[in-house]
């Protein structure tokens, strides 16, 4: 911690700095402020954002490191006379000033249209204790006419008097100079001023950047937050580059009335360095620090007189009854006593409670909900229904949830229903009062490509050079793309790299790199506070109705000590809650998650068989490939299997040795023999993050508390430089326990692997029961699986298409789109269930569409397409929608024909001069093809009920001697084929090195591809665009998983033409 | 029977200037010229049967239209003009490629095949028939009318006639605002100015007239002369506001005519013709003047006065100044062409700043290279265009510094005063290589 500042009075401390949480309007992130503070010797800096304390926590936590006094405030705009808005920056002294501070900013923004906050003098009049006020003074009018200064001046001697009025002896002038023509008279009349009314001054710089060289980042938010390029821009631009962090020595020769020149750095006792000093006293006086606000929640209301600990106690030992039953014995009450033990003493009960009542909630409403994340370590959160994995009997570690050293609430994530999340949200909002709730807020930054395309265009180069800049870089950071256009990236798009605005280009890609871009909501995480929540942050509307959010992200939580609830969507558990009422309305059979028949062989068997499309978590193409090599065969081998395909693992070259070993190609050793326990059923590999933490302590002598930091700098995002000071303790203990330097790095390598998402084993857990569920649905109830999948989508990695072809290779009847049989959703038929398609699956019916429908569907099925006509009211577009569709082929069979009907039915009558069609009209339209009708199917829905497209090219195909997806599969290693189908997937994950997967479908089933980076380079057009590939090269079969290494790549043509979609890059 | 012939041009995009030109190359094949979209024109194709007939039509449009710099052009001739417009179409197809004739009655053959694409009907209802199967235009003549009435309404029946040939769309003329014009054929050898000038009002006294009865003015005068030597020469006269005062245009195209004689007084050969044209024109205001309203004191008479000078010393000499938003203060302001008057009225005259400083500052468009000293952080001296001087006093430095995209600065300005009293705007740039010089801007009086 930085030493007090009493008794400094030489120097200078920046008042006035506004970070990129002014968003669009500052250039530097609140860590190069601090970081800048500390370079050139400022013993405390102020952080004052536009109506934000977004950075506030991230600027604290900067300031420690560099040991540099934070200082926090904020910029606001007030109306101190009426419809006169000045600008004035608020100062917390103490935690009542941060108080007043947060709820000044929720009222600007809460009271203001969104994006445009002002505040009332009345507002700021009773908020005022406990803040320094600074009044801006950097606004001014060109005009000179003598009558217009003197109203001029009689308005600013108003405005000082009223703010000197509200803060006393609390409110100063900050006078800015930068350099400019103007700056000087300003200044001077201002000090005039300051004299007259005895009030004091302070000089500010106001830095919009930490830098110098950060200027031409500002310049480039500036043209974005325009809307203008740099050559257009002007007068928008600021005038020079002044506007950096500056040096109490750059000041001093600024204010200084007796150094004109950059030699003289000590203040003398002058005016502006008596001024200067002034901004150090005020330092001083701003003892405020983000750790003292602590918090606390809500107090739920126990029922009885009872404590909420002893509330707790009793649902725990109820549901404990209920979860075990006769297999309740003294590990599960140690266990049980243990947690309410620590949860006590950490005063955490309100925080299960509260929990508890959500999913209490949920279920009463027949919502899906499983809790998730660490959260599954914990026996309480098991008894409370909270979490659906047993910790006791999976040996979880609880310490991964919650332990005492450990100065942090812990971290309950709820999965809910993504259907019917918004219900239980607002729940949360009406029962503890918007004024105690809120989301947490998303910070979103720049990416690469949006970086160069933003940095592109205010540069002024065409939207077509723009778009090829963003197409050759990867969808990583703003850093990588200017990385990427440094090492040619600019040159292949035929741009100079020497010439300036090439490098210009190369340079503000790079400077907005972490830069935030906008806020939007957290997926799902929630606070609640037990004072009103805008006076602990700042609350803000979301850009979603009825939402609103705190100007925090989640890892700006925990410095605070604000507790998190994370309440989020899961489509996987709407698929699941749909199914499981299927299964009951077709087959009348009640299925029970928790009660499903575990260890199913034939579950297993389809899951060994990677025949997986659909299951949760185990469906994408990496997990499809590793699944015959895993042989999973109970439920620990899910969960292995869903923390295995993660980029911690395959970083960690992890994945090769478990498979090898879970085949017996070598033998299962371990690094230490001491670790045996700890990695036994991993077979020696680490995989969870449980294990690397009892590896700490099994081997480093750590504490739990310490192992916790470990494994907290190995999930943390910016874990690589906390990881550098725990691997020097971690290093040490190894060192310490006789581990022997060679086997102690490997294990720092393994563990610093985990950084990049290293997986808890009680959340892979919660997730393995997902898997199960829904394979166990898909082996015995595939009618039902599929149709609630159809019903809840968008989710999961397949499109319709895919899922209702492979539907068809399950042997479930696929019935189309009917208006006399199709509800709005799909539906199941007969008591061998057949999957009708629904007519949400009819594309381009609007919502209009969608209500009118399900109105007429509500008062009975149709029976005849007049009936359609008259009782849906629709136009003819939609009725040519449907038609084109096939949903008429009941109620009048033909589609053209049926369209044909439809048109003059929706007409009406042509009246009595109309002429009269001949009896017999001129004979049938022409009736469609196979081939048009799948291709109006594809045009109209994006699906084929009765066929695949490749089916209509397969025999020119077999002519060709192109396989079909089966027949890959008989082929041996080292053959040279060439398969053709749709492409159903593309992918380049960031941990393959460049290297491309594609799977390609036909009617057979997947046929999986790897394309290396020199062949992506050759066919990188047919490769990258093509909904149809034929693709050529050598066969890789391994334990029965099947690529195909590309040599030769061309388009395939197929007659539903562009209503064929590929599904790219997901 | 009639017989249309469409043309489709392309080459050079086609807009509204070129359409005298094309018209022109049009007529040659018949006098009756419609246009029936942006590249497309319809001429009646009857009457060349003792010419050759159809083909040498067809012929004859590709020659006119060529020489006219229209290089890719395809014909379609036929009885209808859906059906000669689809021949068009498809004339890149034919042999020789250019020009399709669809041979009389037999337009519905012809278009029976065609796809939808040919109809020129709304698009969704082209959507709408594919819909239904009927992809070429025979599927829907086979239709009874009746049928596609009942479903679609009139837009059904219009489909319907025009897929079985029947096309009642007539010709519509081009309308090209017949440019009032006046020429000479002059006998003799006349390159000289005075006998130029005696044609010249004698031409633009027609013009005008023209114009008059128009109820327009002319906003563009073009002078054409074609020379003995075969050779054409043209100068355009732009007054600043459009006129049909025939002093005020003579006047004008005396001055362009007396640069063209130069010194000599002569042209470079003897003219043969000489043609007056009001290139462009506009309508003619009906505001009655007053000559004692103040709205009414200058306007005329300045765009006189400018036009003269436009005229006599070309079209770039009067020139207005202009504010741009600029740090860099030698880009704060700029000249550019003037194409309109300023506001003269006295309202505009009176918003006009009158803000008028003790002293002004005297801005160089170009910095001069100077030399200055500093000592102890104070300029000392001063050597350049005002010869060498010590400076007694300085103000600054105030900074200013930008366009780091292409052509950046960075700049230190002083105010000084050297010891006779001459208050200067000097300036030291740091430039990319790291090299200091010292700038003079300007200067105060």
């Amino acid at each position: 911690m930085a030493a007090r500042l009493v008794g400094l009075k030489r120097g200078f401390v920046e008042l006035a700095s506004r970070s990129s949480f002014s968003l669009l309007d500052a250039a530097s992130t609140p860590e190069a402020i601090a970081e800048r503070a500390f370079e050139v010797g400022m013993p405390a800096v102020a952080l004052a954002d536009y109506f934000d304390l977004g950075g506030a926590v991230r600027f604290t936590r900067a300031c420690e490191r560099c040991e540099v006094r934070p200082i926090i405030g904020a910029e606001l705009r007030v109306e101190v006379l009426p419809d006169t808005p000045r600008r004035i920056v608020l100062l917390c002294m103490n935690r009542e000033g941060y108080h007043h501070l947060a709820a000044l900013i929720t009222d600007g923004r809460m009271s203001n249209q969104r994006g445009r906050p002002t505040l009332r003098q009345r507002s700021v009049a009773p908020r005022t204790e406990g803040l320094i006020c600074l009044l801006r003074t950097d606004e001014g009018s060109s005009i000179k006419e003598p009558a217009f200064l003197a109203l001029q001046e009689r308005f600013r001697t108003r405005v000082i008097r009223l703010l000197r009025e509200l803060f006393e002896d609390r409110f100063f002038l900050a006078l800015e100079h930068h350099g400019l023509p103007e700056d000087s008279r300003r200044c001077a009349a201002w000090i005039e001023l300051a004299e007259l009314e005895a009030v004091p001054w302070v000089p500010v710089n106001a830095p919009r950047y930490a830098r110098p060289a950060d200027r031409i980042v500002y310049d480039v938010l500036t043209c974005i937050r325009h809307d203008m390029t740099l050559d257009k821009a002007g007068e928008l631009l600021l005038p020079n580059g002044e506007w950096y962090l500056k040096s109490a020595r750059q000041m001093v020769t600024r204010w200084c009335a007796h150094a004109p020149d950059s030699e003289r750095s000590d203040p003398c006792g002058c005016e502006g360095c008596t001024a200067l000093r002034r901004t150090v006293d005020i330092a001083d006086r701003c003892e405020f620090r983000m750790t003292e606000l602590k918090p606390r929640l809500p107090a739920f209301q126990v029922p009885g007189g009872r404590s909420s600990d002893e509330f707790l106690r009793a649902l725990v030992e109820h549901g404990a009854h209920e979860r075990y039953a006769d297999r309740f014995g003294s590990d599960h009450r140690r266990q049980i006593e243990h947690e309410l033990g620590i949860i006590a003493r950490l005063e955490l009960a309100d925080y299960f409670l509260i929990m508890w009542d959500v999913v209490r909630f949920a279920t009463r409403r027949g919502i899906l909900v499983q809790g998730r994340g660490s959260a599954a370590n914990s026996a309480v959160c098991y008894c409370l229904k909270i979490t659906a994995v047993d910790p006791i009997g999976l040996k979880l570690l609880f310490e991964r949830f919650l332990s005492e050293g450990r100065n942090e609430p812990p971290d309950i994530d709820l999965d809910i229903a993504h259907n019917d999340r918004e219900e239980v949200l607002q729940y949360v909002y009406e029962k503890y009062g918007r004024v105690h709730a809120a989301m947490v807020c998303e910070s979103i930054t720049y990416r690469g490509r949006m970086a160069v395309r933003d940095v592109a265009r205010v540069l002024g180069f065409p939207v077509e050079i723009a778009d090829r800049l963003s197409e050759e870089v990867d969808r990583g950071e703003a850093a990588d793309a200017a990385r990427s256009l440094a090492a040619g990236g600019a040159a292949r798009v035929g741009l100079d790299p020497d010439e300036p605005r090439t490098r210009a280009l190369i340079r503000a890609v790079w400077g907005l790199n972490e830069l935030p871009r906008h806020r939007s909501i957290h997926v799902g995480g929630f606070i609640l506070s037990k004072q009103p929540l805008g006076e602990l942050v700042p609350i803000e509307p979301a850009s979603m109705a009825d939402r609103t959010v705190i100007q925090w992200d989640k890892d700006d939580l925990d410095l605070p000590g604000f507790v998190k609830f994370d309440l989020l969507g899961l489509g996987m558990l709407t698929m699941l809650g749909k199914a499981i009422a299927y299964v009951h309305w077709t087959r009348g059979v009640e299925l029970d998650l928790a009660a499903l028949p575990p260890d199913d062989p034939m579950v297993y068997d389809m899951i060994c068989a990677a025949d997986t499309v659909g299951v949760f978590q185990i469906e994408s193409r990496a997990q499809m490939n590793t699944l015959p090599r895993v042989q999973p065969r109970c439920f620990y081998d899910l969960v292995i299997e869903v923390a295995l395909i993660r980029p911690g693992p395959i970083q960690g070259d992890m994945v090769h040795p478990y498979l090898r070993r879970r085949r017996g190609e070598e033998p299962v050793t371990y690094l230490d023999p001491r670790l045996e326990p700890v990695l036994e059923r991993t077979l020696g590999v680490p995989l969870f993050q449980e294990q690397g933490m009892k590896v700490a302590v099994t081997l480093a002598g750590f504490t739990p508390a310490q192992a916790d930091n470990l494994r907290r700098a190995m999930g943390f995002k910016r874990s690589h430089q906390a990881m550098e000071g725990v691997g020097r303790d971690l290093a040490h203990g190894l060192r310490e326990n006789g581990v022997r330097p060679e086997v102690a790095e490997k294990i720092f390598k393994q563990l610093t692997a985990f950084a990049n998402y290293g997986f808890p084993e009680s959340h892979s857990a919660s997730f393995a029961l997902l898997v199960y569920a829904s394979a166990y649905l898909k082996c015995y109830y595939a009618p039902e699986f599929y149709c609630a999948l159809l019903n809840s989508q968008p989710m999961g990695f397949y499109s319709p298409a895919t899922l209702i072809h492979d539907a068809r290779r399950h042997d479930v009847e696929i019935r189309p789109i009917d208006l006399a049989h199709s509800e709005w959703d799909c539906t199941l038929e007969g008591t061998v269930p057949a999957l009708r398609i629904g007519l949400r699956y009819v594309k381009g019916l609007g919502k209009a569409a969608k209500g009118r429908l399900q109105a007429a569907l509500a008062a009975g099925p149709f029976d005849s397409a007049e009936d359609v006509v008259r009782r849906s009211g629709l136009g003819q577009s939609d009725l040519r929608t449907l038609a084109e569709a096939g949903a008429f082929e009941t109620l009048w069979p033909g589609r053209r024909q049926a369209l044909w009907e439809l048109l003059r039915q929706a007409r009406g009558d042509a009246g009595p001069l109309a002429p009269r069609p001949a009896a017999r009209g001129r004979g049938p339209l022409p009736e469609m093809t196979d081939i048009e009708r799948m291709a109006a199917d594809y045009r109209s829905t994006g699906l084929s009920v009765d066929c695949h497209p490749m089916e209509f090219l397969r025999e020119e195909m077999v002519a060709n001697g192109v396989l079909s997806a089966r027949e890959l599969a008989e082929c041996g290693n080292g053959d040279e084929v060439s398969v053709g189908g749709i492409v159903i997937c593309r992918q380049r994950p960031g941990t393959a090195k460049g290297v491309m997967f594609v799977t390609l479908e036909d009617e057979t089933g997947f046929a999986n591809f790897v394309v290396m980076p020199d062949v992506q380079q050759s066919l990188r057009d047919t490769l990258l665009r093509a909904p149809l590939l034929l693709l050529s090269g050598t066969v890789e079969s391994d334990q029965g998983v099947v690529n195909v290494m590309v040599s030769d790549a061309s388009l395939l043509a197929s007659r539903a033409g562009s209503a064929l979609r590929s599904r790219d890059f997901r | 029977m009639d017989r249309i012939a469409s043309i489709r041009v392309a080459g050079p995009e086609v807009d509204e200037s070129h359409l005298p030109r094309l018209t022109e190359a049009l007529l040659t094949g018949s006098p009756r010229v419609s246009q029936a979209g942006r590249d497309l024109f319809r001429v009646d194709a009857r009457g060349w049967e003792r010419l050759g007939g159809e083909v040498a039509l067809a012929r004859t449009l590709h020659a006119a239209l060529g020489d006219a710099g229209f290089s890719v052009v395809r014909i379609g001739i036929a009885d209808v003009a859906v059906a000669s417009d689809a021949a068009a179409g498809l004339a890149h197809e034919a042999t020789p490629p250019g020009t399709l004739i669809v041979p009389p009655g037999r337009t519905r053959e012809f278009l029976a095949p065609l796809p939808l694409t040919f109809l020129p009907v709304p698009e969704d209802l082209k959507d709408t028939l594919r819909a239904l199967g009927l992809r070429r235009l025979g599927q829907v003549a086979i239709r009874e009318r009746a049928e596609l009435e009942a479903r679609f309404g009139p837009g059904g029946v219009r489909a319907h006639r025009l897929a079985v040939g029947e096309d009642d769309r007539v010709f519509q003329p081009i309308i090209v605002g017949e440019p009032p014009e006046a020429s000479l054929e002059l006998q003799g050898h006349v390159d000289q100015l005075e006998q130029l000038l005696f044609a010249l009002r004698h031409l633009l006294h027609r013009v005008c007239e023209d114009l008059a009865s128009d109820g327009r003015c002319a906003s563009r005068v073009l002078l054409l002369f074609r020379l003995e030597t075969g050779g054409r020469r043209r100068a355009d006269v732009v007054p600043a506001r459009p006129t049909r005062r025939e002093e005020l245009l003579f006047d004008l195209c005396r001055a362009v005519l007396e640069r063209a004689t130069g010194e000599t007084g002569r042209l470079s050969a003897p003219v043969v013709e000489f043609r007056v044209r009001a290139e462009q024109t506009a309508p003619a205001e009906s505001r009655q003047g007053d000559l004692f309203a103040g709205e009414w004191r200058d306007p005329l008479a300045a765009a006189a006065a400018l036009s003269r000078l436009r005229a006599r010393l070309g079209p770039e000499s009067v020139i207005t100044p202009v504010e741009r938003a600029n740090h860099r203060p030698e880009s704060r302001n700029a000249w550019q062409r003037a194409t309109e008057l300023p506001d003269l009225s006295p309202e505009g005259v009176d918003s006009l700043s009158r803000d008028e400083p003790a002293s002004a500052l005297r801005l160089l468009r170009d910095p001069v290279a100077v030399e200055v000293t500093m000592a102890e952080g104070q300029l000392t001296e001063y050597r350049g265009p005002l010869g060498s001087q010590p400076l007694i006093a300085a103000e600054g430095p105030e900074r200013l510094s930008g366009d780091w995209w292409k052509d950046p600065y960075r700049r230190e300005y002083y105010r000084a005063c050297t010891s006779e009293g001459e208050l200067l705007w000097l300036f030291r740039e740091y430039r990319p290589s790291g090299t200091l010089r010292w700038w003079l801007h300007g200067w105060w009086d």
